[in-house]
């Protein structure tokens, strides 16, 4: 074999490899995209195996958001709400976002609805159920900006690491580093100005 | 490093952190007893597909385009039909009229009848209404034929024109699916 086919041939496989390692992932379905696809065939269990792995998402979500009494409630809005609008969502793949979107229209809609209905302090509930420090750390995060404090809730509150944010809620991995360091800065400014801890 | 300890809870321990963590940590979420109470059936069936819509748009595309077609060519054909000359009304009585008759009607058989037939038109200068009614007859089957052709070429017109639009549509859709087929997962959600 000449030196010039040896040349060829080895950059006709690494091409070849680069092809494959980099399709590859494309043809991969992750177990969560696989539950989905059997919730689109009807399997309810498969529906509830979700719920079981999404749910933290969720409440996090909501957490950033609305009152810790209320979100119990909420989690189960949502959950109910994406399996009647399951046809709906186009890629299995993207049913962590898609739910991620339902829980913060979810999140809106109950403000605006409080905002019509009058209901009763926040503050009333929240004595009676939650730790005053951890009332009052939640306070502080829910201060920062959306993206922050969603990311630091699911991070501090939920114990999700880095990782397993950007691959339940559908962003990039670079996004939630982001979220994480800006929004820990941010939180530490405040409460080294409030000393809460 | 303490920025991994933020990013996956590895490396040296943020006590910041750590305490956030121990302090937030009774909000967590806590998996109910009950099991989440699902309704009776899903829309699972009737799960939306844009590859359903693109075929949809297609097919209404077309009927469109067919339509269209087909009512240009009738607007075109009724207005053809309705520009022919009007028919002879009451004899023909005068010199002048006889003659431009006999012109009539040598310029329309010189294609299709015999000479013969000529020269027995011009040494019969009285014309009776029979004739002329024959003459004018075949005038005008001449003029449905020619009618005929321009309706038929115009028709291979709007095939060509037709089969054009199909072969673009096809490419739009081809186009759209591949779109829709390398769309990115996750990034753009409905709710």
């Amino acid at each position: 074999m000449s030196e010039t086919e040896t040349v060829g041939n080895l950059l006709f496989m690494t091409a070849a490899s680069g092809t494959a390692a980099t399709a590859q992932p494309a043809f991969e379905k992750s177990p969560e995209t696989l539950l989905v696809e059997k919730v689109f065939g009807g399997d309810r269990d498969a529906f509830g195996e979700l719920y079981d792995l999404y749910a933290p998402m969720v409440h996090g979500i909501l957490l950033a958001r609305v009152p810790f009494d209320d979100v119990g409630d909420l989690v189960q809005d949502v959950f109910l709400s994406a399996f009647k609008r399951i046809h709906t969502l186009r890629e299995a793949g993207a049913f962590g976002g898609w739910l991620a979107m339902i829980a913060r229209n979810r999140a809106v809609d109950f403000h605006r609805r409080k905002r019509e209905t009058e209901e009763l302090p926040e503050n009333l509930a929240r004595r009676a159920s939650v730790r005053p420090e951890a009332s009052e750390a939640l306070r502080l995060i829910r201060t920062l900006p959306d993206a922050y404090k969603e990311t630091l809730v699911l991070r501090l509150v939920e114990g999700m690491t880095g990782p397993e944010i950007a691959e339940r809620t559908g962003l990039t991995p670079a996004s939630v580093r982001v979220n994480l360091h800006r929004g820990m800065k941010l939180l530490r400014e405040k409460l080294g100005m409030e000393k809460v801890l | 490093m303490k920025e991994d300890y933020l990013w996956d809870k590895s490396g040296e321990v943020d006590a910041e952190i750590e305490q956030l963590e121990k302090t937030l940590g009774s909000l967590r979420y806590k998996r109910p007893a009950e099991p989440l109470p699902l309704p009776a059936a899903s829309r699972s069936l009737f799960r939306f597909n844009s590859n359903w819509l693109a075929a949809a748009a297609a097919i209404a595309l077309l009927l469109l385009a067919g339509g269209l077609w087909l009512g240009l060519n009738r607007a075109g054909s009724d207005k053809l039909l309705s520009s022919g000359p009007p028919p002879p009304v009451g004899p023909v009585n005068t010199t002048a009229g006889v003659s431009r008759m006999i012109q009539s009607v040598r310029s329309s058989e010189r294609n299709v009848a015999p000479p013969q037939q000529d020269v027995v038109i011009q040494i019969q200068p009285a014309v009776n209404r029979s004739q002329f009614v024959a003459v004018k007859f075949r005038e005008a089957k001449r003029e449905r034929e020619l009618r005929q052709e321009e309706i038929m070429r115009r028709g291979e017109f709007a095939k060509e024109q037709l089969i054009k639009a199909l072969e673009i549509t096809s490419e739009k859709l081809n186009v759209v699916q591949k779109k829709i087929q390398g769309a990115p997962d996750g990034r753009n959600p409905i709710s």
